[in-house]
């Protein structure tokens, strides 16, 4: 074929270095996107379990891992557990621990836990341990706690320790507050401190 | 003009241990601090001390009690004196004790006034400063 006059090869030319730019431009931009739809990763307790098939009969020596909305994590370990139904799901002998981002952490341990899936959190009963790394450990006999975010309050009296003090209150409500999130310990209902300054 | 006074039944061992109860109590670990709210009474020893709130502060790291601010008015009451006024803070450290504010120092039946009073609980002296007035109680009035 005779040879076109130079015009065309010069657009041909062209096409050879612009046509691949194009195409490797397209690939990273894809990859990029792809990047900012993480999926989810706070998934509830409840339904992690609930799509797997383990969700209708007794699991033994179940083990969740999660994260709040604010990036804390929470892993949480259970003797049995088995669905109560719509979505909820009874724990026996169930120890969970969160790190939170300050890298403070807390740990939480009970006899029972009921996962209420509607609620996103979990209600605590029998000798239910409240411990965390600022030396206070607290007890009482049942305790709603939150699980996407940290928020929970005590069903009744608490006694424990904290650093350097013993603590006897009607009630208790833990909550992370303020914008870098202060751990904030709130007791009502009457409150007993017997604290030692040496 | 300061006055030297001796307040030998507020001599206290600083570093027995510390009573607080109350309504209601916040701790917020991150600062260390613990404030009580309601009917707030601390006790320690024989020394006893009424507000509406009280601010502790403690140190995590020694796990101890280090200072408290009581505030909204302040009744400071021990074996043989009694004591009132807007404010006090208890230094476990220094073992000192300051009430600021509308101070009345009561001891049998005579009376001191002053703006503020600073109470060293471990030898049982006290300094009254600013506007020193001793108020005579009508003798057999208590």
């Amino acid at each position: 074929m005779a040879r076109r006059d130079g015009a065309y090869s010069r657009v041909i030319a062209w096409l050879k270095i612009l046509l691949p730019m194009i195409a490797l431009a397209l690939l990273s931009s894809l990859f990029l996107l792809s990047r900012k739809s993480e999926p989810d990763m706070r998934v509830p307790f409840s339904d992690a379990l609930s799509e797997t098939d383990l969700g209708q009969e007794n699991v033994r020596r179940a083990s969740y891992a999660g994260m709040t909305e604010r990036g804390d994590m929470l892993t949480m370990t259970a003797g049995t557990v088995r669905a109560v139904g719509d979505g909820n799901f009874e724990a026996e002998g169930i120890a969970a621990r969160m790190t939170l981002l300050d890298g403070g952490e807390v740990t939480l341990d009970a006899r029972r836990a009921l996962m209420r899936q509607a609620e996103d959190d979990m209600v605590l009963s029998g000798d239910v341990l409240f411990r965390n790394d600022a030396g206070f450990e607290l007890r009482t006999d049942s305790l709603t706690a939150s699980i996407n975010r940290i928020a929970a309050q005590s069903g009744g009296p608490v006694t424990g320790t904290g650093p350097g003090a013993i603590i006897e209150a009607g009630r208790m409500e833990i909550e992370a507050v303020g914008k870098d999130d202060d751990l904030i310990l709130r007791f009502s209902g009457g409150v007993r401190t017997v604290w030692q300054p040496e | 003009q300061d006055t030297q006074v001796a307040v030998g039944g507020l001599k206290q061992d600083t570093s027995a241990p510390v009573e607080v109860t109350a309504d209601a109590l916040q701790i917020n670990q991150t600062e260390g601090t613990a404030l009580y709210t309601g009917n707030v009474v601390v006790v320690q020893g024989d020394l006893r001390l009424a507000a509406p709130s009280v601010l502790v502060v403690y140190s995590e790291a020694a796990s101890r009690l280090e200072r408290l601010e009581a505030t909204g008015g302040v009744t400071l009451v021990g074996p043989e004196e009694a004591a009132e006024a807007q404010r006090a803070d208890y230094d476990f450290d220094t073992g000192t004790l300051v009430l600021t504010g509308d101070v009345l120092l009561t001891q049998g039946n005579s009376a001191l006034t002053s703006e503020s009073m600073i109470v060293n609980l471990d030898d049982g002296t006290a300094r009254m400063t600013g506007r020193v007035r001793s108020v005579l109680q009508p003798s057999g009035g208590n």
